[in-house]
């Protein structure tokens, strides 16, 4: 699994995703808080933005990832 | 000192916060762990002093904040206490706001992941005990602090 994105712009703005406990992981980029995703069941990853706002539920850990990494992405750019 | 359950410095001292770990000379569990939060409870409720306080691996990762002098002093009798083996205090400063208002050193329990992390994910724990990584340390710890406040505030949240 890919966890660490570059952008198709080019520019350098790289996530790092960490493991704090079983099911629950951490998002930053260039050290700014970008979320984080918590595991309720095997099939339920839920995703919350950088203000801890849930954002939607998804069904494996990559598209929830995903998720925050994109609403991080659209939060820096406006 | 006290509103509504929050806590405020005294306006003339400065808000002053720190992180620590240790290693655990005694065993310790959930009953044991809970017993020494419940002594301490009140007296530093009544110093103004907030954190959390984890206990993984043997070691403890302790968040200490509040005013200057009540910390520093807390901090003192913690290296004194024979329970603790090398301490190492990983950041300190002078915050401007407190990252735990509702809570007088809040405890949860975090258990040994069953799985190592994903493939390129990092581990926390790993990141904290960084020697030679300032940006490490800092992200790990703000990743605590999320996970502490995410699961004080769904308690039942399991992760199974």
């Amino acid at each position: 699994m890919g966890v660490t994105m570059k952008p198709q712009d080019g520019s350098a703005r790289l996530e790092t995703w960490a493991q704090v406990d079983e099911g629950f992981h951490v998002g930053s980029r260039a050290g700014e808080f970008l979320g984080y995703v918590d595991r309720s069941s095997p099939t339920d990853y839920r995703a919350f933005d950088m203000t801890s706002r849930p954002t939607g539920s998804f069904v494996d850990l990559s598209k929830a990832i995903q998720a925050v990494n994109d609403q991080g992405r659209t939060g820096a750019d406006t | 000192m006290t509103d509504n359950g929050f806590i405020h410095n005294a306006p003339s001292e400065a808000l002053y916060s720190l992180v620590y770990t240790s290693e655990s000379r005694v065993p310790f569990d959930d009953r044991t762990l809970t017993e020494l939060l419940e002594r301490s409870r009140d007296a530093n409720h009544a110093k103004g002093i907030t954190g959390i306080l984890l206990f993984r691996r043997e070691r403890f990762v302790q968040f200490l904040e509040g005013p200057e002098g009540a910390v520093r002093a807390l901090m003192h009798r913690i290296a004194d206490d024979p329970r603790h083996a090398k301490i190492r205090i990983l950041i300190d400063g002078n915050p401007a706001h407190r990252q735990f208002t509702a809570w007088t050193r809040g405890y949860q329990p975090i258990q040994e992941p069953s799985t190592p992390p994903p493939p390129g994910f990092r581990d926390t724990f790993d990141d904290l005990e960084s020697i030679d990584d300032a940006d490490a340390v800092l992200r790990a710890a703000r990743e605590l602090t999320i996970w502490f406040r995410a699961k004080a505030t769904n308690p039942h949240q399991h992760s199974a």
